[in-house]
């Protein structure tokens, strides 16, 4: 077996319950619980009843003595992977043999003889049963839930004089227990009782099992169709992103001819103003090609001051202008950085249309922060709109998540610019009172 | 060999990209003849004998690099320049790979493309006076001569976008020879990483050791 199929976490927590098993004796025990009065009162009083509640004591307290040491086992047994495929023989032994040991610890230590019968015997075998339930193996809390269902009905059984024959409550107290119940002629009571809570609880520890586990396999499809859709809303953005590639690719066709031609136009003419047009034609036909290029190309850069972009993008957001408190902040020296502009500046049209939108009427206030710090550039984008509520914080990188009934693509193209230029961008938002972008870029300070 | 007597054969579907060289050879005394069908323009070559074949890589029927492919089978030694939008550097590849010398990314500017043809028309007619075989596929000795004059000149360590301003060349034709003078150790890289982006890769050039 490869040490990997190892769980050490399980094991040692396996180990530390069963430790607990064995510790519990001393501070569970009969007298604690008051089964002993009850007993007594029962025969004094020839009370059914006192006898019951003492048979209910009784099988609460084996029940909680016996639990860490049951759920320490498959613990154990998982985390040593004996149910895995391929999986040493040796290693069902092993847990198989925890629990007998474990009893005999305690009849040791504390002279406590637990009864090592039928009922040790099925939930031993229920355990093993229990590891092998895929879908259960994830989640711990559940197991116990219903390991402990089960133990407390299994353990009812060791109540139930009609069982006493057959390897079934040959424990000192369940022993005392039936007799007075013989006594009294309270038999069927106890059989009656105990039978009856042994089906109602074994049967709920199986349902319980059964809807734990579908409720876990619907976790996991849920958490597949989520992967799905993320896949699917990725292949979407992909293509979209080729479709825009080629179009944009087109566009250099129609420029070669606007160039070429205002080209010819600039050399050939006189010297009149018709020659300085054409030169005008060539310079902005040669702008518009070079913003082509860097939309094609990710690893464009042109090496620009932080201001200008945020200008350039600022420019571009219909009604920011209008917001009377919009103002943009440049503290000298400006840095500069090396980005692809027209990417960078869409990342930022981006926040810029977001600050916007959140902060809706007349009292919005947005502003714009250009600043250089410990070499890097620093574009803080801030307004005091309604903010991200915190449980939304992590949503909001997700492609495909909106609140606003957007594509939900804007904050993840966002982000990735931002990584792709060799930035980092961070979002502190406190609901309802404001929202702070803070993008930072590598200062360019040598021109190379 | 003056300009007067330049023979262009310009290979584009665009037709008004066709009338846009055929304006700017005007402009300089070329004889420009277009073609916008690449099958056509090689059948045409062995008559016409091009000084410089211009040729579009985007085109329907045959493409530009099938177009290259066909026109060096007739063996036509004439040089030949990619006209494209594609700046990817395994596309020049592949057209130097077929035969191609040299790339003018359109759109294109008058002064640039003039210059790109003024230079392989000089190496032509020194290639003509010295003979050379084609060293290597995709590599021509009259450009890898120019390359290596230019890097044999330098003062320091030189980036491609120098030796391209330098020499005349396309950027993408002067990492291939580039690459192929490292791969003979006449040339030594390192790359310097910068603050940002992809690291730029400084060349230098070795002095030959030994006799």
């Amino acid at each position: 077996m490869s040490l990997k199929a190892i769980n050490y976490p399980h094991i040692l927590s396996g180990l530390g319950l069963i430790l607990l098993g064995l510790l519990a004796p001393a501070v569970l025990s009969v007298k604690g619980f008051g089964i002993f009065p009850l007993m007594e009162r029962s025969l004094v009083h020839a009370s059914s009843g006192a006898l019951l509640t003492a048979s209910l004591k009784l099988v609460a307290l084996n029940t909680l003595r016996a639990l860490p040491i049951y759920i320490g086992t498959l613990l154990l047994a998982q985390g040593l992977g004996t149910f895995r495929a391929g999986a040493p023989r040796i290693l069902l032994v092993l847990p198989l043999a925890v629990i007998p040991a474990a009893y005999e610890a305690i009849k040791l230590i504390y002279g406590i003889a637990y009864d090592f019968g039928i009922p040790a015997i099925s939930l031993m075998l229920a355990i093993l049963l229990m590891s092998r339930l895929e879908n259960m193996t994830r989640r711990v809390f559940h197991k116990i839930l219903v390991l402990a269902l089960l133990l407390f009905g299994v353990e009812w059984l060791d109540t139930v004089p009609l069982l006493s024959g057959y390897w079934f409550g040959r424990g000192e107290i369940s022993t005392d227990l039936k007799k007075i119940a013989a006594f009294l002629e309270a038999e069927e009571i106890l059989n009656i009782t105990g039978i009856a809570l042994f089906i109602i609880c074994t049967t709920n520890s199986f349902i319980l099992a059964r809807l734990l586990s579908v409720y876990t396999k619907e976790l996991k499809v849920a958490e597949q169709v989520r992967l799905d859709s993320e896949l699917k809303l990725r292949t979407l953005e992909n293509r979209s992103l080729r479709e825009m590639q080629s179009l944009v690719h087109d566009l250099k066709t129609p420029l070669t001819s606007i160039q070429g031609l205002a080209g010819v136009l600039a050399v050939s003419v006189a010297d009149d103003p018709n020659r300085q047009y054409a030169a005008r034609i060539v310079e902005a036909s040669d702008k518009m090609s070079s913003m082509i290029s860097e939309m094609l190309r990710d690893d464009t850069r042109q090496i620009i001051s932080g201001r200008e972009i945020v200008e350039y993008a600022a420019a571009h957001v219909p009604g920011l202008s209008g917001l009377r408190s919009f103002r943009i902040e440049a503290v000298e020296p400006l840095p500069a950085v090396a980005v692809n502009k027209i990417k960078m500046s869409r990342a930022i049209v981006n926040l810029l249309e977001n600050a916007m939108e959140a902060v809706g009427g007349d009292n919005g206030r947005v502003g714009v922060r250009v600043s250089a710090r410990d070499g890097r550039a620093v574009i803080e984008i801030t307004d005091n709109g309604s903010g991200i509520p915190s449980d939304q914080s992590q949503l909001i990188w997700e492609p495909g998540f909106s609140t606003k009934n957007s594509s939900g693509f804007g904050l993840p193209f966002v982000r990735e610019t931002v990584e792709t230029n060799g930035g980092a961008i961070v979002i502190d938002s406190v609901g309802g009172q404001g929202t702070r972008v803070i993008i930072t870029l590598p200062e360019v300070t040598d021109h190379d | 060999m003056t300009d007067k007597a330049i023979t262009i054969l310009a290979i584009d579907d665009d037709q008004d990209i066709l009338f846009t060289l055929a304006a700017i050879g005007r402009t300089y005394g070329w004889r420009v003849i277009t073609e916008n069908d690449g099958r056509q323009a090689a059948a045409k070559v062995r008559g016409l004998k091009p000084d410089i074949i211009l040729v579009d890589y985007h085109m329907p029927g045959l493409d530009g690099l099938s177009t290259v492919d066909l026109i060096r089978t007739h063996d036509h030694s004439a040089p030949i320049i990619v006209l494209t939008v594609d700046e990817r550097q395994e596309i020049a590849d592949r057209f130097l790979d077929a035969g191609a010398n040299d790339f003018a990314n359109k759109p294109i500017k008058i002064a640039d493309l003039a210059a790109r043809i003024r230079v392989h028309m000089h190496m032509r007619q020194q290639q003509e006076q010295s003979p050379a075989p084609f060293c290597d596929k995709g590599i021509n000795e009259a450009t890898l001569g120019l390359v290596r004059s230019f890097c044999r000149g330098a003062a320091g360590p030189f980036a491609a976008e120098e030796v391209a301003e330098g020499t005349g060349l396309a950027y993408q034709t002067i990492v291939r020879y580039l690459q192929f003078l490292q791969g003979r150790r006449e040339l030594t890289a390192s790359s310097s990483y910068g603050k940002v982006g992809r690291p730029r890769k400084k060349y230098q050039w070795m002095a030959k050791m030994g006799p």
